[in-house]
């Protein structure tokens, strides 16, 4: 065999490998894209790891009939209330006119947020760090033009807060509570009073710590609430109901 | 599959060499046809510049978004992986955003191209991965994943300055390189999955078909501002088909869009629907980096086409590509690593400078803002209860019911004529009982209509004959909701164009 031959028989032989390296990373790749359809069409395992955030496309997962904000605060020992996100510095808004911490829904890094802001900013010494859920129907964010051939009445923008995270000075986080829509949600497939929130008292929690959460404490927060119709009991009573007339409208 | 242009190269020719080409055969062809680069060139050239945009706006804050000194938010600690990845120092943070600018710039030009993305991919990745909250989403994975099938492929083989510079060297290339075709294929198959998946999470989502969730989707304020989107919540019926166009579009994607006119339709539907969601949902980067992948569908057939086209907006040049002498390759091969090494230096000292905190101004870092103690006391106003207003999101009035929504919007009717009353719900709601009750100008109840509306429900409708025994004049339609006004519309009924009209009481 001369030269000429090895040469050839070595670059076949690299072409082989070449193709099979090809050939691995193809397969690889389409594998993975695949794996990550079937999983998201089954709704299996696609939390399982932070790679699979990169295989499902899961680009439309239904958005609520309310719009929502966080606001992160800090109570100080002067008694006086500061705002922790955004910080002082900085106006930054990443796709519209939200704030970079209104995009934690599950407040997974609000106390990191706080801890940064506090770091950075002459903080007066903080009693307690709370973390409150604003909720309105978003049908108030509509334009005028809109609005009006929905109602004629002028709008009245209505704003529902919740707790939804205690933090001690330090950020750790002390108490976590559902969102307010999460609550909605289980109030309407509930006719019975949902389990209230565990008492203060009972996880051994400072006096000062137990007043910040008075929104939620010593109040039955999960009973069904009386709209008006006098005394019934019912969420909406049959009061109103006469005996049927032949209706105009069905 | 196959495009027309691309050709063999003999190893896979020899590979393909069997007496009838099956499936294996075209797999084979469909991956390994060696063509010239333009349409990964093509992304190379786009999608940085989408980047840029992207990556520039947080350069100031990179220390505060990806590092130890400010709040960085991991997308690994949402997954339970906790200290996945390094969070760099704030200084590290500030030099890894400015190599990634000078980086994407080098990308876009073709300098170092298979460096350069490489590095784009690395650090894009892997600082997005540490900000979940205000960098990393959907199409950051896009950009990720485009990113790598760039840097598996030699997209800087043509309209480069690595192709220039390559022109101008020892041995000059008679003709534009050609190679293996697979990084553009699976760039092709990225897309087309990418809307597969997105059609399955809309099928998986039922009230996806029925515009409900859709609609309020158009009213979301999460992403840009979005007026038309908006205006488009008083059309639902064309929410409604436009969401079973997308889906059948999304399927259909990658079945069609390899050739012929189902390439041009497929990709031209797409531009339409990204644009579409640009106005209608805010969307800006996303339709940007997805449209980018669109640039791998182009072949060289496509760019022969257009250059005869251009050629006669061209003047000929002859004069021939003079090489540059080694020390010149040689300075230019310094230049990249001087370069990337100056502009870090120049970006730590422009950061400190800008002082992202504050923390070295005159007056001292910055104090925090006060709050409105009123402001407070409302806030911490527990309210679990929802207003029965706030259950009711519109009171629409029309001619017909078409997909389920009322049409033909009015509120000026005519005797005999009948009326469409449709009260939309804000879910979560509970079982309700929903009255839409006919009111006269002297808000007299004329007639009191119910409804039981199950917490699944989102729409209740009514209709109203408005019959002749109502006179002419001005009415009002009612809507009550446990037992309290919610929404009261006007309308306006004028006499029958026809003299007499015999018209049912009810049905």
């Amino acid at each position: 065999m001369g030269a000429n031959g090895v040469d050839s028989g070595a670059r076949g032989w690299l072409g082989r490998i070449r193709l099979w390296a090809v050939s691995v990373v193809i397969v690889s790749y389409l594998g993975s894209l695949g794996y990550g359809i079937v999983c998201h069409t089954l709704n299996f395992n696609t939390a399982s790891h932070p790679a699979m955030y990169f295989v499902v496309w899961d680009m439309f997962c239904g958005w609520s009939a309310y719009a929502n904000r966080l606001h992160i605060i800090g109570e100080g020992e002067d008694g006086k209330y500061y705002e922790l996100a955004p910080g002082p510095w900085t106006k930054f808004t990443p796709f519209g006119d939200l704030s970079r911490h209104d995009y934690d829904p599950f407040l997974n890094h609000s106390s990191d947020i706080v801890r940064n802001c506090l770091k950075h900013t002459r903080a007066k010494p903080m009693r307690r760090l709370l973390v409150i859920e604003e909720y309105w129907a978003k049908k108030y964010n509509l334009p005028d033009s809109v609005w009006t051939h929905f109602f004629d009445e002028t709008r009245k923008k209505y704003s529902y807060f919740q707790l939804r995270q205690v933090m001690a000075p330090c950020g750790t986080i002390v108490r976590r509570f559902p969102s307010w829509l999460d609550r909605q949600s289980q109030l309407v497939v509930s006719a019975q009073p949902l389990p209230s929130h565990p008492d203060s008292s009972s996880v051994g929690l400072s006096s000062g710590l137990r007043a910040t959460m008075r929104p939620l404490d010593g109040r039955s927060s999960g009973l069904m609430p009386s709209l008006g119709g006098g005394s019934s009991p019912s969420l909406f009573p049959p009061a109103d109901f006469e005996p049927e007339r032949a209706p105009l409208a069905q | 599959m196959a495009d027309p242009a691309p050709e063999l190269n003999q190893a896979a020719a020899e590979a393909l060499r069997v007496p009838h080409r099956g499936p294996r055969g075209s797999v084979r062809e469909f991956f390994l046809a060696e063509e010239v680069p333009y349409g990964l060139a093509l992304c190379r050239m786009a999608l940085p510049f989408v980047l840029l945009y992207v990556v520039l706006r947080r350069w100031g804050h990179a220390r505060e978004f990806f590092s130890t000194d400010g709040a960085s938010a991991p997308l690994a600690d949402n997954y339970g992986y906790f200290n996945m990845l390094p969070v760099p120092s704030g200084t590290v943070a500030v030099v890894l955003m400015t190599l990634l600018v000078v980086l994407l710039v080098t990308t876009v030009i073709g300098w170092r191209t298979r460096i350069s993305v490489i590095g784009c991919l690395v650090i894009y990745t892997h600082l997005n991965m540490l900000d979940c909250l205000s960098t990393f989403t959907k199409y950051s994975v896009i950009a990720s994943h485009v990113l790598l099938l760039l840097s598996f492929s030699r997209c800087g083989a043509v309209w480069s300055v690595d192709a220039w510079l390559a022109r101008r060297g020892a041995t000059p290339p008679v003709a534009p390189p050609r190679f293996p075709a697979w990084p553009r294929r699976l760039m092709q198959l990225l897309i087309g999955l990418i809307y597969l998946g997105a059609a399955i999470t809309k099928i998986h989502t039922p009230t996806f078909f029925s515009g409900d969730q859709l609609r309020f989707w158009l009213m979301t304020d999460v992403n840009n501002s979005n007026p038309m989107g908006e205006q488009l919540t008083l059309y639902p019926v064309a929410v409604v088909t436009m969401a079973y166009i997308s889906v059948v579009w999304e399927i259909l994607f990658v079945f069609v869009a390899w050739r012929g006119h189902g390439r041009w339709i497929m990709l031209l539907l797409g531009v339409g629907f990204h644009l579409g969601t640009r106005q209608t949902l805010g969307l800006f980067v996303f339709p940007l980096v997805s449209m980018t992948t669109y640039l791998a569908f182009i072949n060289a057939e496509d760019v022969a086409r257009w250059r005869v086209r251009l050629a006669r907006f061209r003047s000929k040049s002859d004069s021939g590509i003079t090489p540059l002498s080694p020390t010149w390759h040689q300075r230019l091969a310094l230049a990249f690593p001087a370069i990337l090494l100056v502009a870090s230096v120049l970006g730590v000292e422009l950061e400190h400078q800008l002082d992202p905190y504050g923390i070295r101004r005159p007056q001292g870092a910055h104090e925090l803002v006060e709050i409105d103690p009123d402001r407070v006391e409302a806030m911490l106003e527990s309210n679990p209860v929802i207003r029965p207003e706030d259950l009711v999101h519109s009171l629409e009035m029309g001619e017909m019911l078409v997909g389920g929504y009322v049409i033909g919007h009015k509120r000026t009717f005519r005797q005999g004529e009948k009326l469409f009353a449709q009260c939309t719900l804000n879910p979560p709601h509970p079982d309700l009982v929903i009255e839409c009750n006919l009111h006269d100008s002297d808000n007299r109840l004329l007639d009191r209509v119910h409804q039981v509306v199950p917490r699944e429900a989102f729409r209740a409708n009514f209709l109203y004959v408005l019959h002749d025994a109502l006179a002419p004049g001005e009415y009002a339609l009612v809507v009550r909701c446990g037992g309290q006004e919610v929404a009261r519309r006007r309308i306006v009924l004028e006499p029958a164009t026809d003299a007499v009209q015999s018209a049912p009481v009810a049905n």
